[in-house]
């Protein structure tokens, strides 16, 4: 659970996370080009997140292009789950206290 | 760091009702909290109070009757509010054509000990994007 919350505590590797969900899999280079960090910071991101289970490669041809797997963040949705339930309590209760003002 | 928390609730009650439980201390002591303390106005500092937790401060730093309010308040009880052990709670109000309100909450800014460490500052929706992506795979 810790890797994956510090897989995404860094502004890098969400910028990384988000183009593979709104792209697709991409080679390095390709996730390089728009962040102004070197390949090689790039690859050790990519290694942080490999860690976590966020990130998978695989290779296609000669290229090895890294897409995303979002299976291991259910445990940050878990994690956020009783705080929103707690929500859902308040608003409940937000409800009924407007019912029985009438 | 971690994805906000969005909610969203249909209420019959008028925007104007809806906002003075919001944001009238007595009213808000009747659903939110056991006790509130503060001032309806931009700015007010004052506390949510349980009697088995502690008095959590809080700010209001928007306040646009009867269409926005937000609040900061800490996740710890009993210290003053500080800016990194706090969240953001941001109600939108929407009227509806039959007269109710659609209430929109979102709390935000939450933070792990692995932020914390990393010293990295305010959280983005990135993850939030995800998360709901995730639940919609």
């Amino acid at each position: 659970m810790d890797n994956v919350f510090g897989a995404v505590a860094d502004p890098t590797r969400r910028l990384i996370l988000e183009r593979l969900r709104a792209h697709g899999p991409l080679s390095i280079k390709q996730l390089s080009e728009p962040l102004p960090i070197s390949r090689q910071a790039v690859t050790k991101h990519l290694d942080i997140l490999m860690e976590s289970g966020l990130v998978e490669m695989r290779r296609v041809g000669r290229e090895r292009v890294h897409f995303l797997n979002p299976a291991p963040l259910q445990e940050v949705d878990d994690w956020l789950r009783p705080y929103s339930e707690a929500w859902d309590r308040r608003l409940a209760r937000l409800q009924q206290h407007l019912e029985e003002r009438e | 760091m971690i994805a906000a928390i969005e909610k969203k609730l249909e209420l019959d009650q008028s925007p104007t009702d809806v906002w003075r439980a919001l944001t009238d201390p007595t009213e808000v002591a009747g659903w939110f909290g056991e006790t509130a303390s503060f001032a309806p106005e931009l700015g007010d500092e004052g506390y949510f109070g349980w009697e088995s937790h502690g008095k959590f401060s809080m700010r209001i730093e928007e306040f646009d009757p009867p269409s926005r309010l937000a609040w900061r308040w800490g996740r710890e009880p009993n210290k003053p509010l500080d800016q990194t052990h706090s969240t953001l709670v941001e109600w939108t109000l929407l009227p509806r054509e039959d007269g109710g309100t659609t209430l929109l909450l979102k709390e935000s800014e939450f933070a792990t000990e692995e932020s914390r460490q990393d010293n990295v500052g305010g959280w983005d929706s990135e993850l939030g994007h995800l998360v709901e992506h995730l639940a919609g795979a």
